[in-house]
């Protein structure tokens, strides 16, 4: 409250001051009786990690076609289900766990008649892990990674891309995404940059603080070191100078206010803001121009070809992000409103381009990740919200698979030689 | 302040809000001038500055969230609206003030309140050495005062 303008305290600035003061006074001697152990701060283990990158495939891909093969579906290719050896697991119990948003879709529906698998499969590396030649490069480091075959969600429609960045149902109340609760538990490494970043399309929620509040949210990106971020160079004729003159006035002026209102948590979110804006308008840039990339490195990511060029630069940002300590970095692969992963018809075609499009990258990722010795403090991931029927829709695609699929992760090598207990033959779990 | 407020306050400031009533929707144009009403706003058009504030989701029943994010601090410092409208202000205001009563009207104009004395010397002594009252207005534009209603 502004005292020259008004002379009685306000009843708000009274109730807010003493509140405070008295919470104050009680905390204070709580947190300093000598009775009680004192809290260290050290965890049982040491964390290794200090960030993740997120890749996730909008749409679902098709768990059988990637990291889970199923040779029985070749054997039994063309038969109905309760006509293969498998008939219980068309058990009604199976599927009490769904909750279904839009009954009338014309997706996310049981198929029965066995699909054969449209890709041949091989092991790959020490482990003999099987994957898709679909992803021939991901395969060449599978001993760097831990498949997950035993994934499964409730929700049988594209909402299980909110499901599994949050944890909640579509029909649950809206809840913070995993990279907002990574922002807000273990702070920054780098005052210069965002923590939280997201990259490619988004899903239908826009949002990802909820409850934690807006400054949790991911600060979106482009690879464009023009203009990586909305409105990050004056439109208009005002130099850096004046710029910078403006800016400070502000600062002073906001500090001022923050005088006169010293618990006001907009305020203080504002000022921080506006000095990681400041910044950001130079760091970002910076770390998204890849000039200083050797040409080994580019083709490793594979910016030396058309396909893989988009998602390899978002990876290739990645990790300049990670070197600079931002602490979560979110990929999003496929556009289009449920996600281009989504192949209800034409499977073939469209896995085989799709996969083209994220195999090389991500296995670039991978080696340049761990010959710079990051892998031990970098989480990657990679994702998607459930898996495809192993029967067919339509001729030749198909359906949503909430009950089995597969994610892998790569960290810290001794932490990834484990796969977690298959799916059975026909993708239940 | 809800994203449509604040395009709206920001062309009031400058007296070059189109006042209209009525007619059909206008494409997001950065030069659009009429109330943000107007404007169009879809899944596929969306005006680019309102989208960075707290707009109506047209995803979520048209709830809007309350933020606080770098990207808005970046929309108002560096966008042609609040620039253009930084420049068209201090005319408004009285180009033949002093630089003391400039400032203090500057303030009552964009954030609807009188300075502190501390306020308004740090104002005049900016102008003194910038003598640009654009840059005044743009870094009052800037205020966590003008984006939020006490």
């Amino acid at each position: 409250m502004n005292p020259e303008i008004q002379h009685s305290i306000a009843r708000r600035q009274l109730l807010h001051g003493t509140g405070l003061g008295f919470g104050g006074l009680a905390l204070n001697s709580l947190l300093q009786a000598g009775t009680r152990p004192q809290l260290t701060g050290e965890p049982h283990f040491a964390p290794k990690a200090r960030s993740v990158i997120w890749l996730f495939m909008r749409g679902g891909v098709s768990h059988m076609e990637s990291f889970d093969p199923k040779p029985a579906l070749n054997r039994f290719a063309g038969k109905s289900i309760p006509d293969t050896p498998f008939a219980d697991v068309l058990a009604p119990e199976k599927f009490k766990e769904l909750r279904v948003v839009v009954v009338n879709d014309a997706n996310g529906k049981q198929r029965n008649t066995i699909y054969p698998l449209q890709v041949g499969y091989r092991p790959f590396g020490e482990s003999g892990a099987v994957v898709s030649k679909w992803f021939p490069h991901i395969g060449s480091c599978v001993d760097d990674i831990a498949i997950v075959r035993s994934m499964w969600t409730t929700d049988n429609n594209h909402g299980a891309q909110i499901q599994f960045h949050s944890g909640r149902h579509m029909l649950d109340p809206r809840a913070p995404t995993i990279g907002a609760w990574i922002n807000y538990g273990l702070g920054t490494l780098n005052e210069n940059l965002p923590q939280f970043i997201s990259m490619g399309p988004r899903y239908f929620d826009k949002r990802d603080g909820h409850y934690l509040g807006p400054a949790y949210d991911a600060v979106t990106l482009k690879i464009d070191p023009n203009q990586p971020l909305n409105f990050a160079k004056p439109q208009g004729n005002m130099s850096a100078e004046d710029q910078w003159q403006s800016f400070q006035l502000t600062g002073r002026l906001n500090h001022l206010a923050a005088e006169l209102y010293p618990h006001d948590p907009v305020l203080e979110a504002r000022i921080k803001s506006y000095e990681l804006a400041y910044r950001m308008q130079t760091t970002v840039p910076e770390v998204v121009n890849f000039g200083q990339e050797s040409r080994e490195t580019r083709k490793l990511y594979g910016l030396d070809q058309k396909e893989t060029k988009p998602f390899g630069e978002q990876l290739l940002a990645a990790r300049r992000f990670v070197e600079r300590g931002v602490r979560f970095i979110q990929i999003m692969h496929g556009d289009g409103a449920a996600g281009a992963w989504d192949q209800h018809s034409r499977l073939r075609e469209n896995h085989a381009r799709l996969a083209m499009q994220v195999d090389q990258p991500t296995a670039g990722l991978l080696t340049d990740l761990k010959q710079r010795g990051l892998l031990d403090s970098t989480i990657v991931v990679f994702a998607t919200e459930f898996g495809r029927t192993p029967g067919s829709q339509r001729a030749d695609g198909r359906d949503h698979h909430p009950f089995g699929f597969s994610v892998w992760m790569a960290a810290d090598s001794a932490a990834v030689w484990f796969m977690v207990r298959p799916t059975n033959w026909d993708s239940t779990p | 302040m809800e994203s449509q407020a604040v395009r709206d306050a920001i062309l009031h400031l400058a007296c070059r809000l189109d006042l209209t009533q009525g007619g059909s929707s206008i494409d997001p144009r950065p030069d659009a001038r009429r109330r943000s009403l107007y404007v169009k706003h879809s899944r596929d058009e969306q005006s680019l500055f309102l989208a960075m504030f707290d707009d109506a989701d047209i995803l979520a029943c048209y709830r809007r969230n309350e933020s606080v994010v770098p990207q808005q601090a970046l929309a108002m410092a560096n966008s042609r609206l609040a620039l253009e409208m930084s420049e068209a202000t201090p005319s408004v205001i009285g180009e033949q003030l002093g630089d003391q009563e400039f400032s203090g009207k500057a303030f009552q104009r964009v954030l609807c309140r009188r300075p502190t004395s501390d306020e308004l010397a740090e104002c005049t002594e900016f102008l003194k050495q910038i003598p640009n009252r654009a840059r005044l207005i743009h870094a009052l534009l800037n205020h966590n005062d003008f984006l939020m209603i006490r």
